[in-house]
């Protein structure tokens, strides 16, 4: 199973995991490493290389916002086995969660398929419901 | 002399820098002198991935800034100075315009060994001289954005 770790400022990631786990229930194999002001950059470097040990696993490590820290330190590990993607959001989340159910080991595929369920789920309702004004 | 935005900042590029600093003065040349980044081209690379493509970001060692800066032709640009701590703001204390703003943003690490300016400044004993010194000339405040009151440094140094 592909491991999941959540990596953003504050604790976006904590409330994010826990809303989806209202929907989807309690899931296996996510962490999430909360970044506020007062921690360092090698303070979460060290919490994120102590998720990430298992070399013969792979992860998908979200972050919130490309540029801001979580995302600039998880870049830092982009291997074979691991992948970031950042911007991310509740259908994200969800849709990793389901494509785990379904058994998707590729974590290129795994991430590609996140990323467009994360694009295609935000919508301006005028464009698409009649009578908008 | 230069003119520019000076800030210490140890995470240097990050979601207040982008979306404060760069943004609301939207600043197109971005100089971080540090000798970690420097070496470091993997660090240097993400930064640079994070900048949209109209963004310069130069990224110099402390060494290679203080002997060439004269010639980067700063002068007339406005521009973002990032360094990732106190000693690193004094080194370059030469290149500093006759009265400067700068501004400290985050400084969190080895913070139990430090005092607390704020949720997100921890200073030693050593960086609070330099402060005193520097803030004779300049004005240093921590501000973490832009938009926010700044914070004077003044109000701690009878610490």
């Amino acid at each position: 199973m592909i491991r999941i770790v959540i990596l953003t400022h504050g604790l976006f990631g904590e409330e994010l995991l826990r809303t989806a786990e209202m929907i989807v229930g309690k899931q296996d194999a996510v962490d999430v490493i909360s970044i506020e002001g007062s921690v360092s950059m090698s303070e979460a470097t060290k919490k994120l290389e102590s998720l990430m040990a298992l070399n013969d696993h792979k992860y998908l490590v979200f972050t919130d916002m490309f540029g801001g820290s979580p995302a600039n330190i998880s870049m830092a590990y982009l291997a074979s086995n691991v992948e970031v993607v950042s911007g991310v959001n509740l259908p994200m989340l969800l849709k990793a969660f389901t494509l785990r159910m379904k058994k998707v080991e590729e974590l290129k595929e795994f991430a590609e398929e996140i990323v467009r369920a994360g694009v295609s789920s935000i919508k301006m309702a005028s464009t698409f419901l009649s009578g908008g004004k | 002399m230069l003119r520019g935005i000076y800030r210490v900042d140890e995470r240097f590029i990050h979601g207040q820098v982008l979306e404060g600093w760069i943004n609301y003065y939207q600043l197109k040349n971005i100089i971080i002198v540090n000798d970690d980044i420097a070496s470091d081209s993997l660090t240097a690379n993400i930064y640079r991935s994070i900048l949209s493509n109209d963004i310069s970001l130069s990224i110099y060692s402390m060494n290679d800034f203080l002997n060439g800066y004269k010639t980067l032709g700063l002068e007339n640009k406005s521009f973002l100075l990032l360094v990732g701590n106190i000693a690193d703001l004094q080194a370059l204390s030469d290149t500093f315009f006759d009265k400067l703003y700068i501004n400290i943003g985050c400084l969190v690490t080895n913070s139990e060994n430090k005092i607390a300016l704020s949720d997100c400044v921890y200073v030693s004993h050593d960086d609070i001289e330099i402060i005193d010194k520097l803030s004779k000339a300049h004005v240093i405040n921590i501000n973490k954005l832009p938009w926010e009151r700044p914070v004077p440094l003044e109000r701690f140094l009878t610490i």
